[in-house]
């Protein structure tokens, strides 16, 4: 990995103020958060930490995907990657690098986030609310390399931007998909996408069992546990920036 | 090539009469959309698990506060209030039921369940209200037992239906809970021997109120005593009873 092109990255983000828009929107976020809470008519402070926590989740993934999709395009467009690689990196440095800047952006986004949450209610901080920061953290170290990898095959921004949000959506609602398909019998179309979507399920993470906001009120069930987290996130990281590594050695410029 | 000063470019003359035409048209707009109102069109049918968690983006508990939020905003439509008991019943049941499935700890439901929709001026719609309690309270974790209570209370005293309120009280004495009072063991000798409406409401709360205030939410507490002393006792009763000198 070189350290020039990951302050690359990041010199990138400031430059397109993305920290300075994240923390904006997660002040502003946070207010609507407390805004809603307070209507309710008892359990605010329950609220407060479901609204304010699912709507940051969602708010650091939008950020941080938008932000990777549009650098990595730019730099393949403005011929910033050609000109990189002209110089004494390997192909294999710049995936990694580039990868590692974009873990970092992720992991700055999401303790901002985490920290504004432990702000707004320093009651929340237990066991389970360090588990919740840890596995937002790597759903959000997942979706940037996701993105990262999407934008290197899809040459447009707007496209990436796009399939990377489906396939999140994909990932958060699986177990939702799988529940049903598990719950339903029929003939064989319903066997085929029972198949169809079980090969899917098997190369896609499981974002549902990450980042629940009702750990923060009722507490990790026994399901989900640190390692089963640090898990998911390795493995997952691992096999997309294989095959970004793999497009990248590919590549013909 | 620059437009020279004094020479007006050509086809602004029209761009600007039809920029006030755009404008005329919107204020003839404005005549007939003024006083239209949304209307509320009671309570629609339920949607699925899966449509209610989609917009969350498969958090559950994130859907099941939204989904509260939504109910509880139920009929307040644009300033205008409808009351409880123009609600379609039905419809709502299945509301409450979807959030129960969603979350089965949270308190804030069978609240409104029991305060809210259950004190409505329409008492033989509620059997939805009571059956939704009667599935929340049936439930052996903490405190959950006092939503079968309100169940059996209303179920006696507003719907008049004793045989549901026999059935509900032998399961709240079959619970599998040894915090739950002694009193709330007996609630089916306490319904066949309590006659008046009032009689019995007033006992039931002032026995939770004793029994378990202190691991009550401070709203539902407040909510109890509010239900005492602005809806059971008359306002003669309530200018001398301990527990509403604070209202006053």
């Amino acid at each position: 990995m070189s350290g020039a092109l990951i302050q690359y990255v990041l010199k990138a983000a400031l430059r397109d103020k993305l920290m300075v828009v994240m923390l904006l929107l997660i002040i502003v976020t946070t207010s609507m958060s407390i805004f809603m809470a307070s209507s309710a008519i008892t359990e605010q402070d329950q609220f407060l930490a479901v609204y304010a926590a699912g709507s940051l989740r969602i708010l650091s993934i939008l950020g941080l995907v938008v932000f990777t999709a549009f650098f990595v395009r730019r730099s393949f467009d403005a011929k910033d990657v050609e000109f990189l690689l002209s110089r004494p990196v390997s192909r294999m440095n710049f995936v990694l690098s580039y990868a590692a800047g974009f873990t970092i952006l992720a992991l700055l986004t999401v303790t901002a986030c985490s920290l504004a949450l432990f702000v707004l209610s320093p009651s929340l901080f237990s066991q389970s609310f360090m588990l919740w920061c840890t596995s937002v953290m790597i759903e959000a170290i997942i979706m940037v390399n996701i993105t990262f990898f999407f934008s290197m095959i899809i040459s447009s921004a707007t496209s990436s931007v796009l399939a990377v949000l489906a396939f999140y959506v994909l990932a958060r609602m699986m177990g939702q998909i799988l529940g049903i398909l598990d719950g339903t019998s029929g003939g064989n179309i319903i066997e085929g996408v029972e198949i169809t979507m079980n090969m899917v399920s098997a190369l896609t993470p499981r974002l549902d069992l990450m980042g629940q906001t009702s750990w923060l009120i009722y507490g990790v069930g026994e399901t989900i546990n640190f390692s089963f987290v640090m898990i998911q996130g390795t493995i997952f990281v691992a096999l997309v920036l294989i095959a970004g590594l793999i497009d990248m050695v590919l590549r013909q410029f | 090539m620059t437009i020279a000063a004094n020479k007006k470019p050509k086809g602004l003359a029209s761009l600007k009469m039809l920029l006030a035409l755009a404008v005329i048209i919107n204020v003839l707009f404005w005549f007939d959309s003024r006083n239209l109102q949304a209307t509320w069109t009671n309570v629609p049918p339920v949607p699925s698990k899966i449509s209610a968690v989609f917009p969350t983006i498969g958090d559950t508990q994130f859907a099941s506060r939204i989904l509260a939020t939504i109910i509880q905003n139920f009929g307040n439509t644009g300033g205008r209030v409808t009351a409880i008991k123009e609600y379609n019943f039905e419809n709502l049941g299945d509301w409450l039921n979807l959030h129960y499935e969603l979350d089965q700890n949270s308190d804030i439901m069978p609240y409104m369940a029991a305060y809210y929709f259950g004190a409505s001026q329409e008492p033989k719609k509620i059997r939805p209200i009571i059956e939704y309690l009667r599935k929340a309270g049936n439930n052996s974790n903490d405190e959950k037992w006092r939503w079968l209570v309100q169940g059996i209370y209303l179920a006696r005293f507003k719907l008049n239906d004793m045989k549901l309120a026999l059935e509900m009280a032998d399961e709240l004495a079959e619970l599998d809970n040894d915090e739950m009072p002694a009193w709330a063991r007996r609630m089916r000798v306490n319904i066949l021997n309590q006659s008046g409406e009032k009689e019995a409401a007033l006992e039931l709360m002032l026995a939770i109120l004793a029994d378990k205030a202190d691991k009550l939410h401070p709203n539902e507490v407040n909510a109890m005593v509010g239900y005492i002393c602005e809806q059971i006792l008359d306002p003669q009763e309530t200018r001398t009873h301990d527990l509403c000198k604070d209202l006053q």
